[in-house]
């Protein structure tokens, strides 16, 4: 394999990898911020 | 700059001294996210010493001019406080803690993706590209160390605070060294020619630390952190809550404007803007000077280079816990002045002496570093101590940004080697030698003359020409109001 193939697959692969997670970040912050606003509504 | 980050950094060296330097009895989740923000800082830097110590090799690959060369870590630096203000508070104001995660992962991502398109050789065949690309970086990056700084702060009991941000600022000189033993590595596996696959390095952590962080900086972990605070008997810095002693400082900030105009009528501050310029410029300009030193005058291979040229950084971290602790002992004004001659010193040692021999050269650089990193938080802490009440945080803020515009003191270097012959002529790096020195004796005179001591052996007679009212510092008895 010579360095370009291999830059590409770590590439590829490192961004995927933060891509997915950003996203699951995200979707756990809003039910993060859900949660929080439904507290204080019961407050 | 955070909010609580700008508040709490400046209690780094008060915290070594106060009781035992490890604390106990903190949640062991405090400490997975103390170590987790300490690695993701390090990641960073990792990131950020690739550009210095591998100038000489993109020097060569672009065929630039040393101040063309130079200019890219200048205009890199000058780059990195861009979002740190705007989006540090807007996390700030969201109430900190869980809340960093989000924006810290958006930037971290941005910054990876970008960084890592310069590890496509096709890609940075134009240096207009290369260039484009590491300005890009350097923006997205830019908000990443105060949110990762604020987090260190937020996820700690408030009575260690001090502790942990100590601990993690230690991340800047520890992450370099690493970083620059990473980057030789990976020169030496890889051959100079492919010195772009550098820039896949940080990406490789990140991946790891943003998973990481996705499971620790959790609203639920926060909430665990607070019950496991209140067991034993500390405050979560989460809750927002404040120690008994602290109820009193609390205060309306004022706006930017008018904490400007209060800091420009503060000597002692005032000098910490145009010391923290200058000092941490020249801490910019070594760090950019030395690569190119050690690879064109004393012929280092380029991988060697890359770690040779952070050695200093070794005792750079044990440098700002050692001053941070002695400054609140003999006094914050002295401990700065007697760091940045030493700093001076330690560059003239580094020049003269390096080319006896690789132990000689290993040897001046760790003299050198007891001093060249601890300069930073001592700064801050004088910066902070005379601040007017109602704006310490912003006006640390602008101390912060000063450190960063110092990076502009690197196209006087890249000037001055192209004056003295060109990258192959010693005469360029004597005269950024004497530069370096100039500016270093300059500050630590500007600093004995203007800015008033806070605490310390010398508090009483400080040999300042201001009176001490106008540094916010109250007046001695006899002494005239």
């Amino acid at each position: 394999m010579n360095i370009f193939d291999f830059t590409v697959i770590i590439y590829i692969i490192y961004a995927l990898i933060l891509i997915v997670i950003t996203y699951l970040s995200e979707r756990l912050y809003k039910k993060e911020l859900n949660e929080i606003q439904h507290e204080m509504k019961e407050k | 700059m955070s909010i609580k980050d700008k508040e709490n950094r400046q209690v780094i060296s008060a915290a070594t001294v106060k009781g035992k330097i490890i604390p106990r009895n903190v949640p062991r989740i405090a400490w997975y996210a103390l170590i987790m923000a300490w690695l993701a800082y390090a990641t960073q830097i990792i990131a950020r010493i690739g550009i210095f110590n591998i100038e000489p090799i993109y020097a060569s690959f672009y065929n630039l001019s040393p101040l063309l060369t130079l200019s890219i870590p200048a205009i890199w630096t000058m780059l990195a406080a861009t979002l740190s203000i705007p989006i540090s508070n807007m996390s700030d104001r969201k109430g900190g803690g869980f809340h960093r995660r989000h924006y810290y992962l958006l930037f971290l991502t941005g910054y990876i993706l970008i960084l890592g398109l310069i590890a496509f050789k096709p890609i940075i065949s134009s240096f207009a590209v290369f260039f484009t690309l590491l300005i890009l970086s350097a923006i997205i990056a830019s908000p990443l160390e105060p949110l990762i700084v604020a987090s260190a702060g937020d996820w700690f009991p408030i009575e260690h605070r001090g502790f942990a941000l100590g601990f993690h600022h230690t991340g800047y000189p520890w992450g370099s060294l690493i970083g620059g033993f990473l980057i030789s590595m990976l020169l030496i596996i890889f051959g100079k020619s492919n010195w772009p696959i550098v820039f896949l390095l940080p990406g490789s952590l990140a991946v790891i630390l943003a998973i990481v962080l996705y499971k620790v900086f959790t609203l639920e972990n926060q909430r665990k952190l607070e019950i496991e605070c209140q067991k034993r008997g500390l405050h979560a810095s989460l809750a927002h809550e404040l120690l008994p002693s602290e109820i009193k400082e609390e205060k309306k900030e004022l706006g930017y404007r008018e904490a400007f105009r209060l800091l420009l009528k503060n000597p002692t501050e005032l000098t910490m803007l145009i010391v923290g310029f200058l000092v941490t410029g020249a801490y910019w300009v070594w760090a950019g000077f030395l690569p190119l030193y050690l690879y064109y005058i004393l012929h280092y291979p380029a991988a060697e280079t890359a770690f040779l040229s952070v050695i200093f950084t070794a005792t750079g971290g044990l440098g700002q816990i050692i001053w941070g602790a002695l400054s609140d002992r003999i006094g914050r004004k002295l401990s700065l002045i007697i760091t940045t001659l030493w700093f001076a010193l330690g560059v003239y040692v580094v020049v003269a002496l390096a080319g006896l021999g690789l132990g000689v050269l290993i040897g001046a650089q760790l003299f050198a570093g007891l001093a060249t990193n601890a300069t930073y938080p001592l700064m801050y802490a004088i910066g902070y101590d005379v601040a007017d009440k109602r704006a310490k945080a912003t006006s640390t803020a602008f101390i912060d940004v000063a450190f960063y515009l110092g990076g502009a003191l690197l196209f006087v270097t890249g000037y001055l080697i192209e004056v003295g012959g060109g990258y192959y002529s010693i005469t360029g790096y004597l005269l950024n030698t004497y530069f370096l020195i100039g500016i270093l004796v300059g500050s630590a005179i500007l600093t004995l003359v203007v800015a008033r001591e806070t605490s310390g052996w010398f508090f009483k007679k400080d040999w300042s020409i201001f009176p001490r009212r106008m540094s916010n510092l109250p007046e001695l008895e006899g002494e005239s109001k």
